[in-house]
């Protein structure tokens, strides 16, 4: 019996190791807090982030920074178990539905009352994508918006004047025509002018550029019916399934995890794509051509889109003012200046994304356009929220460049289905008000 | 205590952890996701909201929903080709021939290899461009679809993959067991009577491992309503355009991409639902069908 209650306090001592959680925001001894940082699990991001911490620890004696790294799902489980990092990672389409569950803290009063804090050396358009209902909820880190990549040398072959800033839809779509060849002389074209992808982050930039818009400002009507919408979307399809100037549906799948015909264009085989910054970690090993990078051609106005995150405040942190300490610092010359030395995107603050910019002697030579093109960004017009309906009427455009569904057909069943989705949300609005009164 | 009552408890004491770990990871959340499919939860708010059967009418009227259920439907054409290719496999393999126990082995590996490396090995050899496969066709003078990346042809790879992964692997097994089973007497018996080969495995062979058959149907059946899962994440994220979206795929993106965890869960039930009505009707049907000794 005595051995059978030892083997019973054994498993009782075994459970509650297993269950004691190592909670965040733990209060150190002596005057020494510690606080809980999250972010996306890579060797190079760690390293990084390691680095961060360490040199904020220095400085900042008195708040140690343990940090947690991982997929989106394990900080969705750490957040839902009340388990959330002080300092949480967002993409900027996550930012509506974490706000409006209170997760996230609002800045405005650190900011208020930190004299060293200047949210002007911040990208001002980025930083004001973190604003919901006038409230501040999180500081641009780092993200990258989508410019234009060309072959300088295959611009030279073909006797075509490099991209500007003047460039216009007609312009770009003459040039990709006659970069568009069969090079080796098999009777099929094995060089195309430009690579179309029909990743959500890519062809809203056509409908933005015609006039058009995904979404009104409300968010609670979808526009993509619209002539504007539709011609916008039309011209974009068209550049492979009528002009035959990129390459049709699947090359997207051959490329680079969702970044379309990067490896075409490293190939050597496309000479223009559209892209973001974090692709020039794979560009720099090209050795076999001259690359740079222009605006992206306009069209009625001049519009392109991002990929990128920021980082918030948990509102249910133990620690709100050292949180703020490590934010500052992560998000400003501390951190961005080792973030922006991984080679990932643009950071978020102004002074360290203008200097990485500067490399005489390596490409691109015209690096400046990423910043210049933060002016231009819309923000991508999905949310968590509506991501469900947003993947399925994805789905509509996808068989639009497979070439199962015209421009009108596709455009229309993407409003239809989120405009449904929209009338549906308001009836459960309507309902609950009702069932409140 | 008596030394009776001490040996009953010493054993529920042994089977206590077991009892535990099926009580909070098994029954507890089947019960909560019964509950959850009648509310309204993104795993981030609390309470969850309670809306009754309205998950269960948006499933009716997710037209999204219905294609997948077909897509679902489809990709099980291929549970019959590879039973029947196990059961030639079985027979082929139950011969005593030299070197049987080196081919057992090669049919079984795609059981025992990381679904991961087969599904990234597949994806190659559908590669439209590189491919084996093209390759292959090419050799016949045939141009070989774009496989998954084309909407008709998605399914019908995932499903030709599947028998490949399947075919040689536990219902092979489960056949030769089968096989092995049966009393050689009756071939005998069967001989003397001149019955031919044809006639001794469809008198004989075929009704004796009629049980077996059933039981690799009903799991097969069972097993393909919730697959295509992995290769939907590994190899194809369920497009393009849905295509090779299944249920279980639905389920997973409902609840862990989307958050509509009550969704996902009111979907998990339906599945469930349908799982049990076609096991039913299999087993109404084996009553005749199945011959056991």
């Amino acid at each position: 019996m005595r051995r059978m209650a030892a083997c019973a306090s054994l498993v009782l001592l075994l459970t509650g190791l297993a269950f004691w959680s190592n909670g965040c925001g733990t209060g150190l001894s002596g005057n020494r807090v510690e606080i809980t940082m999250f972010d996306w699990d890579n060797i190079e991001l760690n390293r990084l982030n390691k680095e961060i911490i360490a040199s904020f620890e220095r400085t900042h004696p008195h708040i140690r920074v343990r940090f947690i790294s991982g997929d989106a799902r394990k900080r969705l489980a750490m957040i839902a178990a009340d388990m959330a990092p002080d300092i949480v990672p967002l993409e900027i389409e996550e930012l509506s539905f974490y706000i409006s569950r209170n997760l996230l803290a609002p800045l405005d009063d650190f900011i208020a009352t930190d004299a060293d804090f200047r949210l002007a050396d911040y990208f001002q358009n980025m930083a004001a994508m973190c604003r919901y209902g006038g409230k501040l909820y999180g500081l641009p880190e780092t993200f990258s918006p989508v410019v234009l990549y060309y072959n300088k040398d295959l611009f030279d072959e073909a006797k075509v004047p490099y991209p500007d800033e003047n460039w216009g839809w007609e312009e770009f779509l003459a040039a990709a025509k006659r970069l568009t060849r069969d090079r080796e002389g098999r009777g099929r074209i094995d060089q195309y002018g430009f690579v179309t992808s029909w990743w959500r982050n890519r062809w809203p930039m056509y409908v933005w550029q015609n006039g058009g818009e995904v979404f009104n400002a409300n968010y609670d009507r979808c526009l993509m019916d619209q002539p504007e919408a539709i011609e916008g979307i039309r011209f974009y399809n068209d550049l492979a399934a009528a002009h035959h100037v990129a390459p049709g549906w699947g090359a997207e799948l051959e490329g680079v995890g969702g970044q379309g015909g990067s490896q075409w264009f490293v190939a050597g085989r496309i000479a223009m794509t559209a892209e973001t910054r974090y692709i020039q970690t794979t560009f720099q090993r090209i050795t076999d051509f001259r690359w740079d990078v222009a605006p992206l051609p306009k069209g009625k106005r001049r519009a392109t889109t991002f990929v990128g995150g920021v980082a918030g405040i948990s509102a249910r942190t133990k620690y709100p003012r050292e949180a703020w300490e490590f934010l500052k610092f992560r998000t400003g010359e501390g951190g961005s200046t080792v973030l922006m030395r991984g080679g990932r995107g643009l950071s978020g603050y102004r002074p360290a994304a203008e200097r990485a910019v500067v490399h005489p002697g390596q490409p691109p030579e015209h690096d400046g356009v990423f910043i210049e093109a933060v002016d231009d960004c819309h923000p991508p017009p999905f949310a968590t929220e509506h991501m469900r309906t947003f993947d399925h009427a994805q789905e509509e455009l996808n068989l639009l460049a497979q070439g199962y569904r015209t421009a009108d057909e596709a455009c229309h069943n993407f409003a239809r289905l989120f405009n449904e989705h929209f009338e549906k949300l308001r009836g459960e609005q309507r309902n609950s008000g009702e069932q409140r009164r | 205590m008596k030394a009776r009552s001490r040996e009953a408890l010493a054993g529920y004491g042994f089977i206590l952890p077991n009892f535990a770990g099926f009580m909070v990871f098994t029954l507890l959340p089947v019960a909560a996701s019964l509950l959850l499919s009648f509310c309204q939860w993104d795993l981030l708010s609390w309470p969850p909201k309670f809306v009754g059967l309205g998950n269960y009418a948006d499933l009716a009227r997710d037209e999204h929903f219905w294609q997948y259920c077909w897509n679902t439907v489809f990709m099980m054409i291929g549970i019959p080709i590879s039973m029947f290719g196990s059961l030639l496999l079985a027979v082929v393999m139950n011969q005593k021939l030299p070197g049987m126990t080196f081919f057992k082995t090669v049919y079984f590996l795609p059981s025992i290899t990381s679904g991961i490396a087969i599904y990234v090995l597949w994806a190659w050899i559908y590669n439209p461009d590189f491919g084996l496969m093209n390759w292959l066709l090419a050799q016949f003078g045939a141009e070989g679809p774009r496989w998954l990346e084309s909407t008709t042809w998605s399914k019908p790879a995932l499903v030709i993959m599947g028998i490949w992964g399947s075919m040689g692997g536990i219902d092979l097994v489960l056949y030769l067991a089968a096989l092995q089973g049966i009393d050689p007497q009756l071939y005998e018996a069967a001989e003397m009577d001149g019955a031919g080969a044809w006639q001794r495995f469809w008198k004989i062979t075929w009704p004796m491992v009629s049980p077996t058959t059933f039981f690799i149907l009903i799991m097969g059946i069972i097993g393909g309503f919730q697959g295509g899962f992995d290769t939907a994440y590994i190899m194809t994220h369920g497009g393009p355009a849905g295509s090779t979206t299944t249920v279980s795929y639905y389920i997973y993106n409902n609840a862990y991409e989307w958050l509509h965890m009550g969704y996902a869960a009111a979907i998990a039930w339906f599945l469930f639902l349908v799982i049990l009505i076609v096991t039913l009707i299999n087993w109404f049907f084996s009553q005749r069908l199945v011959h056991y000794e």
